[in-house]
């Protein structure tokens, strides 16, 4: 059994701050965890008992952000402090290593720094991260205990196998209507749509989406290509809208 | 509205197939989508190049195609050689000799935090609506009690923003499909003008004047995207989020808003910003009409994301909530509005104040209603006129 005795790696970050914050700005569009919607809070309350909800007690963060009126020119070289603690950091690289892994020559989440936007993502000061970082540190700590009480040990020092058998029961929407684990899955859920967009937002992961743009381009938008507007023309014919093409 | 004459308008840019299938879908419904021409140059325009298609619009355009008055006005206003810009100026107040006509601006030199004074013969003031309207309620004086040129009591009030609303979903026929450059000109290439004339003139609707659709489609640059909620992990979440990309579209409605009595400003007695000038305090609420047009909006959304194939079986929201907050669209007008009259309006056709001839208001306070279309090109339009129309004055000496 060697997972006992090798050490766990620790995550290290290869980024400087000034990446992962113009990282952290792109990322910004629109993104919050989701709440229990149409539940008032005592079903909320009640998710929480039943999902043994660690709900932990932050300290406030201090860093005060960039303000209303930021100098642009030379902005500052870190608005506010890190928060996640290495074991936080660790327990995200392994989670996003099971989100997005290395597939071929493609890297892992972990491998493009992704934990570092996540850090960047919680401990900026602003109020929607800051509720974020409440739920998502309360979703570290619950995957903690849940695999103290399944397996007695922590989440990155389990196996592979025991990890994913947490996960396969919090990664599917089935979760969401277990009032066991509709809180963890909710949190989980917005886990993973941070971590997907951070991905796909680095290099690495955008060449993998296969987005082509914000290329200069000499002379006019050329527009769709002609694949693109043979599939247009199947998806018109296919929804009977052939007769009503744009001209 | 009858179209630009021919020549006056640049060529638009291709629309992409998320706009084509939009334009389809709303053409079954009876409802026509149209070039969107947006400020954007397609062709090289005095100094400035047409787009290249790169960069986002909004972090400033490099090159000058995207319309910014720092590459597209002040360089010709520098020209003429009679232009002077004062910068970290934050005007405090615009002071009046004991006649109550304007003579000086005072303002705080925010590198510094003192406080200077501009002689000033003539005063346009084109801070927008409401910066214009705090920084006139905040210039009070014998002559102008209840704020400078205020003597109709209307400044400040009649404030309108565009009325928004955003519907979005999901269009399976969209996924999966052949990725190409789909950034264009960033936002719209197409989009839906108000279709609604004759149903309003036949009495069909319920609710004044109109509305557009704008459109939010494409393969976007990651990061700013949103796939659908993802299930599970590993290669088959990679798959998903691959998959879905550049299938959402969002139609935002962007309409008109009548002025009504309970949406005004006024100056907060106990606050002050940083440089120690009161702020203003705003009041708001959407009428029936507004609300409205934001359901009749919510289904016609609904019926063009239906024809599209899209899952939007889901109850649609009340207008109260699906509305966008007063102000959130940051197009707001109408707090120094002109009129024909000195008793109901702050200034006249020119943008001139009616209680002082040599203070002039420039931007989109004077608006008496607010258009559905962005209103920038309509300030910008407003402003020329009346600037052409002072310099006469001025020429012959009436000022």
């Amino acid at each position: 059994m060697p997972e006992f005795n090798e050490p766990i790696p620790a995550y290290k970050s290869a980024l400087s701050r000034r990446q992962t914050l113009k990282w952290l700005g792109g990322m910004s569009a629109g993104i919050t965890l989701p709440v229990i919607s149409g539940c008032d809070s005592a079903a909320i309350s009640a998710a929480k008992v039943a999902g043994r909800w660690p709900d932990l007690e932050l300290a406030p963060v201090t860093g005060e952000g960039y303000g209303t009126d930021p100098n642009l020119i030379s902005p500052p070289q870190s608005p506010w402090p890190l928060t996640m603690t290495q074991d936080q950091r660790n327990l995200t690289a392994t989670l996003c290593d099971i989100l997005i892994p290395r597939e071929g020559s493609v890297p892992s989440a972990s491998e493009v720094g992704v934990p570092d936007a996540i850090d960047e993502w919680v401990s900026a000061p602003y109020p929607s991260h800051q509720a974020d970082r409440k739920e998502i540190l309360s979703g570290l700590a619950w995957l903690d205990e849940e695999s103290q009480r399944r397996f007695d040990k922590k989440f990155v020092q389990a196996s592979s196998a025991q990890q994913l058998e947490i996960i396969d029961v919090i990664a599917y929407e089935e979760a969401e209507s277990d009032l066991r684990y509709i809180y963890i899955a909710k949190v989980f859920d917005g886990l993973r749509t941070l971590v997907t967009i951070a991905f796909f937002a680095s290099a690495e992961g955008t060449d993998d989406l296969g987005y082509i743009g914000n290329t200069p381009i000499e002379g006019d938008y050329p527009g769709p290509t002609p694949e693109a507007k043979a599939h247009l023309e199947a998806v018109l014919r296919d929804l009977g809208l052939s007769e009503y093409r744009y001209s | 509205m009858p179209d630009s004459a021919p020549g006056v308008l640049q060529p638009p840019p291709t629309p992409r197939v998320p706009e084509l299938l939009v334009a389809a879908a709303a053409k079954k419904l009876g409802i026509a989508a149209a070039p969107m021409h947006r400020a954007v140059l397609t062709r090289p325009k005095d100094d400035r190049a047409a787009c290249f298609y790169a960069t986002s619009c909004g972090r400033g355009c490099s090159i000058g195609a995207a319309f910014q008055t720092t590459t597209s006005l002040l360089p010709m206003a520098r020209a003429t050689g009679k232009l002077k810009i004062v910068t970290d100026a934050m005007v405090k107040s615009v002071n009046v000799d004991d006649k109550g006509r304007v003579n000086a601006i005072s303002y705080v030199d925010k590198k510094t935090g003192e406080l200077n004074e501009l002689p000033a013969p003539v005063t346009i003031l084109a801070a927008s609506a409401c910066e214009s309207a705090r920084i006139m309620l905040n210039s009070k004086s014998e002559h102008h009690p209840r704020g400078l040129a205020n003597s109709s009591g209307q400044l400040g009030r009649n404030i309108m923003d565009s009325t928004g609303m955003s519907f979005s979903a999901s269009v399976p026929a969209l996924k999966g499909r052949p990725i190409y450059n789909e950034d264009g000109h960033t936002a719209n290439h197409l989009f839906i003008p108000w279709w609604g004339h004759s149903a309003q003139a036949r009495g069909d609707l319920n609710f004044p004047r109109g509305y557009h659709f704008e459109m939010g489609t494409g393969f976007q640059a990651p990061g700013a995207f949103y796939p659908e909620k993802l299930q599970g992990y590993g290669a088959a979440l990679k798959r998903q989020a691959k998959y879905d990309y550049g299938a959402k579209i969002g139609l935002a409605l962007r309409g008109e808003m009548l002025p009504n009595e309970h949406c005004y400003m006024e100056i907060d007695n106990q606050l002050k910003d940083k440089w120690g000038i009161p702020v203003a305090k705003f009041h708001w609420k959407w009428s029936q009409h507004e609300l409205n047009q934001i359901s009749h909006g919510l289904k016609t959304a609904q019926a063009i994301f239906q024809a599209m194939g899209a899952d939007v079986s889901a109850a649609l929201p009340a207008p109260e909530d699906a509305i966008k907050k007063g102000g959130e669209i940051i197009h707001e007008v109408g707090a120094t509005r002109m009129g024909n009259s000195a008793k109901d309006s702050v200034t006249n056709q020119w943008g001139q104040t009616w209680d002082c001839d040599n203070l002039f208001v420039m931007d989109g306070g004077v608006f008496a209603s607010n258009p559905h279309k962005n209103c920038t090109l309509t300030i910008m339009t407003l402003a020329m006129r009346n600037s052409t129309w002072l310099a006469t004055q001025l020429d012959q000496g009436v000022i």
